[in-house]
């Protein structure tokens, strides 16, 4: 099969994209596939979340032309640390192709880019070596504006017909619809963006708990919510 | 009592409409920022991609006289890439820093933390335009920067601490020879490397002044030489019959200044 590659973007933060990218990444390897998460962010959260060394060689190296060895999390789910590194001088000069061409030979059926959240030049390696993106947001303005400033910049790129993704949606984080705010955040989406597909994550304790303890979700809790409401996220990804 | 709560929908439009704004900035900030890549100074070594024509082969002598120059005294002459960091100039010096990570990954390390290696960004690229792409080659080729007498004698410091030896003739076995690497280094035959040198050092013991081959010196008769040269082309124009006023002083001027000069070189 082809690889796929996803960006998990938000710029805004704690919005949930790396519970979403390691969270995805756990049921994609569940379903039989090889999982790759690079992680972008300086704060190195994907490798520790999935239970192993988020200090360990990882993407800056990878960005430098070396080649780290990715830390198995699960059969078929592995991890490039972020870090410190990724803030660099040497990484902030890469141009916003050079993540897409080391990525594209390595051996998985899944790639995952976890993006940090504010530093945008690290957001944009992982966007343009993407063919999918997610854009999570939960129900929150400070985060549908972050989240709208990506949009625009990928349609932007889409139009100018640069290196990037040729489809993206947007992921609604941590949805509990009792809410007033959760309740008016998809309406308000969909009008806004009419025509871009939107994922809904829901409110889930398991999610948080599986980070928390370091386990891959569905290692911790396969029959979740969170799970779940992921496969129609990993469904979307395959078959669009 | 509590407080009554705006419209959730209207907070969130608001949110998009603050999006777009700030997409103009992030529109500027990107744009700076590709401007800033097109203007570095340093390339990923396995980034650099090798010329998309060769006009001249490598030639293994010379790739490994150059190793031992970079591992004294690092790579002085950056390589030229294109935009997408394509190769224009430097093979030899390409093909030495790889030999030199192959062989003595140590000295590759500390010679270029980071696999960075340093290059000066030509603004265009090779593939669109080939024309560029072999004029920087062959300009390369043709002309190296000139160093002067000082540089010149700075880094043969350099060398000597790093027990590289004036000898002459084939350096025994062990030790390294002072001026064939400054030669390569800076891209001049060896024989001028050890003129400067030994200048140097008449210099250095008391040998003062009127020596024709100190740069001020050296300069000047070359400036007086191409006066003179064109003078004489001037004058060899063959002239009308009757000169304006102003020609015929010009002609008188120009004969005056060049019998100065002859007088002068002599």
């Amino acid at each position: 099969m082809t690889q796929q590659r996803i960006a998990i973007a938000a710029r805004k933060g704690g919005v949930g994209k790396t519970t979403i990218a390691c969270g995805l990444a756990s049921v994609m390897a569940n379903q039989g596939k090889q999982v790759l998460v690079i992680d972008l962010d300086p704060q190195s959260n994907a490798a520790y979340v999935l239970g192993t060394n988020p200090t360990a060689p990882g993407t800056a190296n990878l960005l430098s032309g070396e080649s780290p060895e990715p830390l198995k999390a699960a059969p078929g789910l592995y991890v490039l640390p972020g870090g410190s590194d990724l803030v660099g001088y040497s990484i902030q000069s890469l141009d916003p192709e050079d993540l897409a061409d080391v990525v594209k030979p390595l051996p998985y059926d899944v790639v995952i880019f976890d993006c940090p959240p504010g530093v945008e030049y690290l957001e944009r390696l992982g966007v343009v070596a993407a063919n999918s993106t997610l854009v999570c947001t939960d129900a929150h303005p400070l985060a549908v504006m972050g989240a709208g400033r990506v949009l625009n910049e990928l349609s932007l790129r889409k139009q100018k017909e640069r290196r990037g993704p040729q489809r993206w949606a947007i992921a609604l984080s941590r949805i509990d619809l009792r809410r007033s705010m959760d309740q008016a955040l998809d309406k308000q989406l969909a009008e806004a963006y009419p025509d871009i597909p939107r994922l809904m994550i829901r409110q889930d304790a398991s999610l948080a708990w599986a980070s928390a303890e370091r386990i891959p979700l569905m290692d911790y809790e396969a029959s979740c919510r969170g799970a779940k409401d992921l496969e129609k996220v990993a469904e979307w990804i395959l078959n669009g | 009592m509590a407080r009554k709560r705006q419209d959730a929908s209207a907070l969130f439009g608001k949110a998009t409409d603050v999006a777009a704004e700030i997409h103009h900035q992030d529109q500027v900030i990107e744009k700076k920022s590709e401007r800033d890549r097109s203007q570095r100074t340093t390339f990923l070594l396995n980034r650099i991609e090798k010329r998309l024509q060769d006009t001249r082969p490598v030639k293994e002598s010379h790739v490994k006289e150059l190793v031992n120059s970079i591992t004294a005294l690092g790579l002085i002459e950056p390589l030229v890439v294109d935009q997408k960091g394509r190769l224009l100039a430097g093979a030899h010096r390409l093909a030495a820093i790889s030999l030199l990570k192959e062989t003595s990954s140590e000295v590759y390390e500390q010679q270029f933390p980071g696999n960075q290696i340093p290059v000066r960004m030509m603004p265009f690229d090779a593939e669109v335009d080939q024309q560029m792409a072999l004029q920087v080659e062959l300009a390369e080729n043709e002309k190296r920067v000139n160093y002067s007498r000082d540089q010149i004698q700075q880094l043969a410091k350099r060398l000597r601490a790093l027990d590289y030896r004036d000898t002459k003739g084939r350096p025994k076995q062990g030790e390294k020879a002072l001026g064939p690497a400054l030669a390569v280094a800076i891209g001049v035959s060896t024989r001028y490397v050890r003129r400067v040198l030994s200048e140097q050092s008449q210099i250095s013991k008391g040998a003062t002044g009127e020596n024709r081959n100190l740069v001020p010196i050296f300069n000047r008769t070359k400036s007086l030489k191409r006066l003179e040269t064109s003078l004489l082309a001037f004058l060899a124009i063959p002239k009308p019959e009757s000169l304006t006023k102003q020609d015929a002083s010009l002609e008188k001027a120009a004969i005056d200044l060049l019998s100065k000069i002859q007088k002068n070189m002599k």
